[in-house]
């Protein structure tokens, strides 16, 4: 390259020299650089999706446990009547919550009394609903209900104690006649019918047990004292009393409760995981015949007969590998035997074919054929036989067949989906027996045709990509009959052979695929939302 | 993915493909570019390995980042300046490795002496990369890519004035090499 001085251009500056002698130069690429940054792609999009993934379980999961956690809030609330706020009163130990409770124990005050008094329209309405039902029992509490009313209203220690700052009685006598039954003690002082007193001083004596101070229960002695020594001895006997109390009138408000009942008021809402490995039966058939097999153009006579030969070999190789499905989601039981689940399903289906031939459809192999009509393709490799059948282009262009050696093609369908399922659920002791059966609404998120050869690109479909041959929103039904068991009260568990049958066809065109169907067994276990 | 087709997709088509993630056109636009930046990229590294390490990280780049083009210039510029950037990065990155400079073996000349050369590219590409990494950039960004001594300045992380101080002695560095090498022919030449 080099030439003599002598033979040189005068004059020229140092930068014009450089820019002259580099305008224009390339240097062609080794291969491998772009292999790398093919591999980097795909590892930048495998990192992309699998972020994209983890987001939506995690979305979701976060999604249901605040749901889980709302739905038990308010089906706690729903549950807890008045036994259950007198049990829980005895438990904290101070009485009502502050809302109520302060302002209802103020009232009795003497001074205030008049101030106080409801309207004998309210306590009528709030007192009618237990005077029928709790009158048995009224005698046994007659006596220290009464007692402690006395104690409660003549003992000063008692009320200094549990007088509330912003008590106003007006509006808290108002305030009173609406709260529901536990809140009749606050009326206590002023009624003198002998059916209100039936009811109230039941509900007094339980109420007054829990929600007077410990002075004020103990007795006379107890009674003129604040002193706190003997405070828990007597809480202790009197939360004893009180959790008695609660569960007596839990049945009278509830009629007879059994197991059942109580688990069917609490236990509606379930989390259900779900694990299912799966035998998916989907092949999508070539064949010869099919609108667009018959129309493929071969570059060469001898090829058609190797093409019919790839068709052939793949239909007849297709096998289905390991699939599996995974399910997070939600169970709500109408009654005692029906409940429905629905969730959010994750489902990858796997099958392999074998081929004994290259398929070109383009590139530098067909760019060099004579009356070659296509040369617009990215590179030299083969291209997936089934991609090549199924792509709606394919009948008006040129294809080379070649033999090679035998090779492996991996099918990968990744399908996040909804499954809503109605289920009917025998109970056998502590095993059950559950029968299912409902829908699935999936949206294939990727499928790959992965060769398993350097000779033939790998091909993949998006989401939202238009040139895919398989179609996005699929319907399946399935069913499902299957054998759990309840580890405890919370938790069961749940083994359930199940098939599943779609009803719509894995690719657009709807010729190419018939009856495709998964068998699977599910494995999972559920937990209720429940205290 | 398409995999026939009638005519040789537009540019425009290619980036639309490309974007999407097709990797037949990334593999287009890469066979259409890849030969202009490995020679860009060639100028600012040590070898031609660092040059195809740079030509590979700035090709991702630009594929991951090829939604980010307006299309308000020629892609090859945008796609160049993703090479130029990404070598820079690697020069920045390699500094560990940069030897330090002899700036006073080296005489100022000023932009007007002239000298005679008619050196080939692989002659007048070794000659750059004998140059201290700081000074091969800057003489590449400023007399080969056309920026300014502001531009390189940012660029770089340095002033405006040091861009030009470096390229001064990249410039003499490189002007009495060529003397030299004329020298050595004439001294060859006439025995």
């Amino acid at each position: 390259m080099k030439k003599s001085p002598a033979e040189d251009k005068k004059g020229q500056s140092v930068e014009d020299i450089f820019r002259n002698g580099f305008a224009g130069n390339e240097a062609p690429p080794p291969s491998r650089i772009w292999e790398n940054v093919d591999r980097e792609l795909e590892l930048h999009r495998y990192k992309k999706q699998a972020v994209w993934y983890r987001s939506m379980a995690a979305a979701f999961l976060l999604l249901l446990v605040s749901a889980g956690i709302v739905l038990w809030q308010q089906s706690s609330d729903g549950v807890v009547t008045g036994g259950n706020l007198a049990l829980q009163n005895s438990q904290t130990g101070s009485g009502l919550p502050p809302a109520g409770g302060e302002k209802e124990v103020t009232t009795p005050v003497a001074a205030q009394e008049p101030k106080a008094q409801p309207t004998p329209k309210q306590l009528a309405a709030v007192s009618g609903e237990f005077s029928v039902k709790e009158s048995q029992n009224r005698e046994s509490f007659k006596p220290a209900a009464r007692e402690q009313e006395r104690l409660s209203f003549t003992s000063p220690a008692g009320r200094e104690k549990r007088r509330v700052p912003s008590s106003n009685p007006s509006s808290l006598a108002l305030e009173e006649g609406n709260r529901p039954e536990p809140t009749q003690e606050g009326n206590r002082g002023e009624r003198s019918t002998p059916e209100d007193n039936g009811t109230t001083f039941q509900q007094r004596g339980r109420q007054s047990l829990l929600n007077q101070p410990v002075p004020a229960l103990a007795g006379g002695a107890l009674g003129r004292s604040d002193s706190g020594a003997t405070a828990p001895v007597r809480s202790i006997l009197v939360q004893k009393e009180a959790e008695g109390a609660a569960l007596a009138l839990t049945q009278e408000v509830t009629g007879t409760p059994t197991p059942e009942k109580e688990a069917g008021k609490l236990n509606r809402w379930s989390v259900t995981m779900a694990y299912s490995p799966q035998y998916a039966y989907a092949p999508v058939k070539l064949a010869n015949s099919s609108p667009v097999g018959a129309n493929v153009s071969l570059a060469q006579p001898q090829s058609v007969q190797q093409y019919q030969q790839a068709v052939e070999e793949y239909n007849n190789s297709y096998k289905p590998v390991y699939s599996y499905s995974t399910t997070v989601g939600a169970s709500y039981r109408i009654n005692e035997k029906w409940q429905v689940e629905s969730g959010l399903m994750y489902t990858q289906q796997e099958a392999t074919t074998t081929h004994s031939y290259l398929v070109y459809g383009g590139g530098a192999t067909l760019a060099s054929m004579p009356g070659n009509l296509y040369s617009g393709s990215a590179s030299n490799k083969g291209t997936p036989l089934m991609s090549n059948a199924l792509q709606p282009e394919a009948a008006a262009r040129l294809l080379y067949v070649a033999p090679t050696e035998r090779y492996t093609t991996r099918y990968k369908y990744q399908q996040v989906g909804l499954p809503v399922r109605l289920a009917y659920r025998i109970n056998l002791n502590k095993a059950y027996a559950l029968i299912s059966g409902g829908v699935n609404m999936n949206v294939l998120v990727q499928s790959s045709i992965i060769p398993q050869t350097n000779q033939v690109e790998a091909v993949r479909f998006g989401l939202n990509d238009q040139d895919s041959p398989y179609r996005s929103l699929q319907w399946a039904t399935a069913t499902s009959l299957g054998i759990g068991y309840d580890v405890n009260r919370k938790m069961s568990i749940l083994v359930a052979p199940e098939f599943i049958y779609s009803l719509t066809p894995l690719v657009r065109d709807h010729h190419q695929q018939v009856n495709p169907y998964q068998l699977g067994v599910n494995i999972g276990g559920r937990w209720r939302l429940t205290k | 993915m398409k995999i026939f087709k009638s005519k040789d997709p537009t540019e425009e088509d290619l980036i639309k493909r490309a974007i999407a993630g097709k990797r037949d056109a990334q593999h287009l636009l890469y066979q259409t570019y890849a030969g202009k930046m490995l020679a860009v990229s060639k100028r600012y590294a040590r070898t031609d390995f660092e040059a195809e390490d740079m030509l590979q990280d700035a090709f991702v780049k630009v594929f991951l980042y090829l939604k980010g083009f307006k299309g308000d210039c020629p892609l090859e510029f945008w796609i160049k300046r993703i090479v130029i950037n990404t070598a820079l990065k690697h020069q920045r990155s390699n500094r560990h490795l940069m030897v330090t400079e002899h700036e006073e073996e080296w005489d100022e000349a000023s932009e007007k002496d002239s000298v005679d050369s008619q050196l080939g590219y692989e002659e007048l590409l070794q000659l750059v990369r004998e140059l201290p990494p700081r000074y091969q950039a800057v003489f590449n960004l400023y007399a080969i890519e056309g920026f300014s001594h502001k531009e390189i300045g940012e660029m770089l992380d340095i002033t405006e004035s040091t861009s030009k101080s470096q390229y001064s002695r990249a410039r003499a560095s490189l002007r009495q090499a060529l003397l030299r090498i004329n020298q050595q022919y004439h001294e060859k030449v006439t025995g």
